[in-house]
């Protein structure tokens, strides 16, 4: 774990020597890439298949917008994801989809003395590039350890074995509603780590937090990273570069190459998979 | 060792992509960059946007004498995509860039433009960048409307039609700048107001336009008034006309604007506003956008987005003409195809003598100019 | 009324395409949005021709996917579905399209005759999919949905019903796409109705009768809005 702490330290610090640009890109990749990897510790860990992580990533975003304080709130956001887990893990990931899409709508009506709605609102405070790359860099850092402790510890292996059989984990003593909580914690309260820093660097929120583009970013960079997590980082960075990077150098087909790598990972790497 | 080699390998491809290539030609040209939604919910404007950026690089050499060039870059339709683009723009040396689509992509660039200390002209979004301004913002520009000219000259379409009742009917995603275009007219005519209606996202109702037909067929208004600058408004007109609709229709422009629509739907009494409209002589520009637009790109201009975008870069070519480009964009004036542009607070000053929006009617075929 | 059934049929079989991509197919479908555009835009020039290219957009998609697990074959569509709408932008570089309409009138009330006619295509395929679903010959398609390997052991081609899957529904939603577009054409047209036809087949996918389920759905979401 050590190697790959400083392979990614290393790969993380590298882009501040490379100008503005190139940082500001590196740091949105580290942002999702947090987001990302709660969403991995969902799925893989807990076993719970989200395409709505843009609603806790969202509303932190939005609770720093309207007012700081009302960050307090963030840690009870897992309750939204308890509750759709009623329904089951086959619906999970469309009841989440859907609780992402309707914020997205409802986010128009977030109006608050004649500001918001469809302009959103903006972050009362800002920090430097260099001062919020480092601080996204260390987070990232926090949240990647956290989360290797967390699935090798004896809490971890107790929420995979609710995860692998609720039935079995009860009858040996594992309370799963107790440990579902406890991962469902975890994830989202990364996930509104992330939407804070988001708000941040971008000083500003708008319903576009909500959009599907951020419901499925950590679904797609999870899946192309073979399900590791060290390499949903590096997925994060792959994703980000290919759909904000080149908007300026390819205008005209930056999209497509997008779109292309996008088919060309899903192939190759199932057939990595077969190797 | 295998996944060090592997990890190398993605590190420096990674950063070969997103270091850029310095030039080292050093051009005595302007470089002005311009925010075009390419990509997603409105790459349909960005293509007039790119056009029209196309012509005005053209124009500033034939009609000002300067060497200007535009760099275009893909904002896509979020505000992330928009910032990510305006600070590529500024690493590339652009000595203002103009341009993005909506409000929140406006509202972030203004910020950034800030940071970057790099001039930013607003030209399609009426986001309320004047509180960016009075925070003491001085890079951040505007040469399209505010919200509340939108509300000005619905009312005064009204006034010159005489029109004695008018129905509202918003778009729920653009609620913030509908209501206060809404207040406005309420505050600004005699007319009766007769209802008010929203239509919903398509994403959540896609065929909620219906629903708004059937309530405004019930109002009985003389004039409808229609907030929605997309395609729902061609889906809502459509069915108006087809249940037997009888008001005017007033849109706020955008779809309903463009001549292709109107000629397509074949729908009398659509009015409109646009910055100028074809057949005006604002300035010596207004003819020779429209007629050099049609030669070069086999199409009708673009009357508010491709025309703005447009001004805003030969605003920016003929303010760096002159010299400092901030004290020259708030103290000086500006030829335009819409007008004659003159800042203050950073706003362009329309509703003045030389800047005026255009409202035309489209009847029998063609477009008749009211104002 | 007659507007709203004919809105609601369009979106059963919509949801009912989507269900059934990703019960037997096993895929989300994304690219169906712009499948949807595709029609639309060929329209233009003719609206039968949505057929081939609908139906060999889907063959396309069921070749490249046919080896890929549900997570993989939902990202190769949804990037599927960006190249086609990039292509259609690039292609076409146009503001807007703006299509003919016919209107017709029926029991009284007047609708768009597109919409009619892909009302009526819609419900003829809802109608002879639960048809085959009553059928014996639905026991493959519903032992796929079970168990993939299952359906393999018992000697269903899995293969060949997920290629007729992929293909049929391409093609019906090209086909829709170009009748049932709003009479304007640009490239991100389809996202809207995929969104709304996501949402309906979510819903009735909690319910084991999925299918029945996504036309009570339909008709009740489409009606929704008009009590709002």
């Amino acid at each position: 774990m050590l190697t790959k702490i400083l392979l990614i330290t290393l790969f993380l610090l590298f882009p501040l020597f490379l100008g503005y640009y190139t940082t500001f890109i590196a740091l949105i990749s580290i942002i999702l890439g947090i987001l990302t990897i709660s969403w991995h510790f969902m799925e893989k860990e807990i076993g719970w298949v989200s395409f709505g992580h843009s609603v806790p990533f969202g509303i932190a975003a939005y609770l720093l917008a309207l007012n700081p304080t009302l960050l307090f709130l963030t840690p009870f956001i897992f309750l939204i994801f308890l509750f759709f887990s009623f329904f089951g893990r086959r619906l999970f990931p469309f009841a989440t989809f859907i609780a992402s899409i309707a914020l997205w709508n409802v986010s128009h009506y977030f109006v608050l003395n004649g500001k918001g709605g469809e302009e959103g609102f903006g972050v009362p405070f800002s920090m430097s590039l260099g001062n919020l790359y480092t601080l996204s860099m260390a987070l990232l850092l926090f949240c990647y350890v956290f989360f290797e402790i967390i699935s090798k510890s004896n809490l971890g292996l107790k929420i995979k074995a609710v995860r692998d059989d609720e039935i079995a984990a009860k009858s040996v003593g594992i309370d799963p509603i107790r440990f579902k909580i406890v991962g469902f914690f975890f994830s989202t309260t990364f996930a509104s780590v992330a939407g804070v820093l988001h708000a941040v660097s971008f000083s500003h929120v708008s319903p576009s937090v909500f959009s599907p583009f951020y419901a499925l970013f950590p679904f797609v960079v999870s899946k192309i990273s073979f399900d590791k997590r060290w390499a949903c980082i590096v997925g994060s960075f792959v994703i980000v570069s290919l759909s904000h990077s080149l908007s300026a150098f390819l205008p005209e087909t930056h999209y497509i190459l997008y779109s292309v790598v996008l088919m060309m990972i899903a192939v190759v790497k199932k057939n990595a998979e077969n190797l | 060792m295998r996944r060090v080699l592997i990890f190398v390998i993605i590190f420096t491809f990674l950063i070969s992509g997103c270091v850029q290539q310095k030039e080292d030609k050093e051009d005595k040209e302007i470089k002005i960059g311009v925010l075009v939604p390419k990509t997603g919910e409105f790459s349909s404007a960005g293509i007039v946007m790119e056009n029209a950026a196309k012509l005005a690089e053209k124009h500033a050499k034939e009609i000002f004498g300067v060497n200007i060039r535009v760099v275009i870059a893909d904002c896509g339709d979020k505000p992330e995509t928009a910032k990510t683009a305006f600070v590529s723009l500024a690493q590339q040396g652009v000595v203002a860039v103009v341009g993005a689509y909506s409000s929140p992509q406006a509202l972030v660039v203004a910020d950034t433009a800030n940071e970057l200390k790099v001039v930013y002209i607003a030209s399609v979004a009426s986001a309320d960048l004047e509180s960016k301004i009075r925070e003491g913002n001085r890079y951040v520009f505007r040469n399209a409307y505010n919200t509340s000219y939108w509300g000005v000259l619905a009312a005064e379409f009204l006034r010159i039609t005489n029109a004695k009742s008018y129905y509202l009917i918003g778009y729920d995603p653009l609620r913030t700048f509908n209501t206060a275009m809404f207040i406005l007219i309420k505050n600004s005519t005699k007319a009766e107001l007769k209802g008010e209606d929203w239509f919903k996202s398509p994403s959540v109702a896609p065929e909620d336009y219906k629903r708004a037909v059937e309530k405004a067929l019930i109002s009985d208004a003389e004039v409808i008034i229609l907030g929605d600058p997309g395609a729902t408004s061609v889906s809502f007109v459509r069915e108006y006309a087809m249940k037997g609709g009888k008001a005017t229709i007033y849109s706020v422009g955008g779809t309903l604007a463009l001549m292709s629509v109107l000629r397509g739907l074949g729908i009398d009494n659509i009015a409109f506003q646009a910055a100028a409209i074809e057949g005006e002589e604002k300035t010596k520009l207004t003819k020779r956008y429209f007629e050099n637009y049609r030669e070069i790109f086999k199409e009708d201009a673009n009357n508010y987005a491709g025309l703005l975008t447009y001004d805003a870069i030969l605003i920016v070519a003929q303010a760096k003409m002159k010299g400092n480009l901030i004290e020259e964009l708030e103290k000086g004036s500006f030829f335009g195809a819409a007008g004659i542009y003159t800042f203050e607070n950073h706003q362009a000053q329309w509703g003045s003598e030389k800047l005026r929006g255009s409202i035309g009617i489209f009847r029998s075929g063609k477009v008749e100019i009211l104002t | 009324m007659i507007s709203e059934i004919f809105t609601s049929a369009f979106y059963t079989a919509f949801s009912i395409s989507i269900l059934l991509c990703y019960r037997v197919g096993k895929i989300l479908n994304l690219s169906f949005a712009s499948f949807f555009t595709l029609g639309a835009y060929l329209s233009i020039l003719n609206p039968l021709l949505a057929i081939p290219f609908g139906a060999s957009a889907g063959f396309i998609l069921h070749k490249l996917t046919k080896k890929l697990s549900i997570a993989n074959a939902t990202i190769f569509s949804l990037g599927f579905a960006i190249a086609i709408e990039e292509i259609l932008r690039i292609y076409f570089r146009t503001e807007y399209i703006i299509l003919p309409v016919q209107k017709i009138t029926l029991f009284g009330e007047m609708v768009v005759g597109s919409h009619a006619i892909s009302g009526l295509i819609s419900t003829a395929f809802v109608t002879i999919f639960l048809c085959f679903l009553l059928s014996k010959k639905s026991i493959n398609l519903r032992v796929m949905e079970e168990d993939l390997e299952l359906a393999e052991i018992y000697g269903v081609r899995t293969e060949r019903l997920r290629l007729i899957v992929l293909t049929i529904t391409g093609t019906l939603i090209a086909f829709l796409g170009s009748l049932h577009n709003p009479g304007i054409v640009y490239p991100t047209l389809g996202w809207q109705y995929l969104i709304f036809s996501v949402i309906i087949a979510t819903l009735a996918n909690i319910f084991e009768r999925a299918y029945l389920f996504a036309i009570l759905f339909a008709f009740v979401i489409t009606c929704l809005p008009k009590f709002f």
